[in-house]
């Protein structure tokens, strides 16, 4: 009887969700599912009675960290805002008509990070409404993970569901290798450059991204699909770490200062810092000479058109070679995002 | 002259340069694999390294490999006992003889 007198539970008029859920909210509240992990809404009733607001957020249309950075950033940021103050949410999908893999991929990070803080939380949601949208979030395993928290890569023939680790895993990329080898019939030795560009990421995901005693999950995630069309595989790698404006060491300030004075730059931003980055202006956090050789291999492959259209956007730097921007939103950690057609493959190293 | 295939008898799948982390590093593979050969190789005699059968050589796994051996031996006795093949991809040979030479003594 004492949970049913905490049952004075204010809504906000605009909870979004349909009459029967609202019937199953009030009627069987001992008994609401609970999607997510973390601790029970009956345990949070307890504890925080004040909080029975759910919130509704919605996501943008166009639900692209690449194309759309400030808007999705933004929205996400203000999605973890309310998860992390303990409200439940109700993640609203079914107007985005444009859903793409690296925005799916920093949602199950941002959701995962709360989780590792012990954060509880209450997330509902619906899907897309059409019919692409909601086989790409099928496809990318993001049911399975909000199910039972395991990402487990596999292949359906046109995709790699996101396959997530804390460590670097030759196997695994030698199982995305031989994927796309069976989809586009090319010899294994012209693996080369992506097999190393994707090592090269997780190590620095595994060894840079991070500070000891950070209150997050080191970890990365990727994901590949083909575009049958394009004849093109599209890739996105996401670390949820410090971010590249945040860990290059910039004691080697003097180069740095040179290295801007040289492109004309009076005022430098994040941007500036990713592309300094690539271009080996700054030595690593560790300062060892025998160092710091994946952004500027990442940069070598990008000139040599091994790799097409990479897009990298870290904290609020969004760099490509044909924008380069100093975003307000401000992104935790770093999105590589690039497309392989065939010829990539046969280019010279 | 012994012949040390890495993909068939290490990896076919390198990893990146610590052990910490992950499997099959530079780390790793120099303190299991190079150090041991090395030391045993007689006098006068070469070990070829054959690269061919993999999927890739990340740069960090053949820095910590081959540079971290020249950093421990010198740049000069690692070129005196090894030689190096990779007809799948010549530039891996390139690489691995820059990071031992940019080994300073």
């Amino acid at each position: 009887m004492a949970r049913t007198k905490q049952k004075q539970i204010k809504y906000s008029k605009n909870v979004g969700i349909h009459n029967y859920e609202r019937r199953v909210w009030r009627k069987n509240l001992k008994r609401i599912p609970v999607e997510s992990r973390g601790h029970s809404l009956q345990r949070v009733l307890n504890e925080n009675e004040a909080r029975h607001i759910q919130h509704s957020h919605i996501l943008p249309v166009n639900l692209s960290i690449i194309e759309n950075p400030e808007e999705v950033i933004t929205s996400f940021n203000e999605m973890e805002s309310v998860i992390s103050q303990g409200y439940p949410i109700y993640i609203d999908m079914k107007d985005v008509n444009r859903l793409s893999i690296e925005s799916i991929m920093y949602m199950l990070s941002l959701m995962k990070n709360l989780k590792t803080r012990k954060v509880p939380f209450h997330i509902r949601g619906n899907v897309p409404a059409t019919a692409d949208n909601f086989h790409l979030l099928k496809n990318s395993g993001f049911f399975t993970f909000v199910g039972n928290n395991a990402l487990v890569l596999r292949s359906n023939g046109e995709t790699f569901s996101i396959h997530e680790s804390a460590s670097v895993e030759g196997d695994t990329v030698k199982n995305i290798c031989q994927f796309i080898m069976q989809k586009m019939n090319i010899p294994q030795k012209s693996m080369y450059a992506l097999y190393d560009m994707i090592i090269e990421l997780m190590t620095n995901t595994v060894e840079h991204a991070y500070e000891n005693g950070m209150n997050i999950v080191s970890h990365w995630y990727i994901y590949i699909d083909y575009d049958e069309l394009k004849k093109e595989f599209h890739f996105a790698f996401l670390d949820n770490g410090l971010g590249i404006p945040t860990t290059v060491k910039k004691t080697s300030w003097e180069k740095f200062q040179k290295w801007v004075a040289d492109k004309g730059i009076l005022i430098y931003g994040q941007v500036d810092l990713i592309e300094a980055s690539l271009l080996g202006a700054f030595r690593t956090r560790t300062q060892e000479e025998n160092r710091g050789k994946g952004m500027p291999g990442i940069y070598e492959f990008l000139k040599k058109k091994k790799v097409n259209n990479l897009v990298i956007v870290s904290n609020n730097g969004y760099y490509s070679e044909t924008k380069k921007i100093d975003m307000n939103a401000t992104m935790r950690g770093t999105l590589y995002y690039w497309t392989m057609r065939k010829e990539c493959f046969y280019a010279s190293v | 002259m012994q012949v040390y295939r890495i993909a068939k008898e290490y990896t076919d799948a390198p990893g990146g340069r610590f052990q910490k982390d992950g499997n099959y590093s530079g780390e790793e593979f120099r303190e299991i694999v190079l150090i041991p050969m090395l030391e045993k190789i007689p006098l006068g005699e070469k070990l070829l390294i054959d690269f061919d059968g993999a999927f890739g050589y990340p740069k960090s796994f053949l820095e910590e490999s081959f540079g971290g051996l020249a950093r421990k031996y010198t740049s000069k006795l690692v070129l005196e006992k090894l030689d190096f093949k990779s007809d799948d991809e010549p530039d891996v040979v390139k690489r691995v003889l820059r990071y031992i030479n940019d080994v300073k003594k």
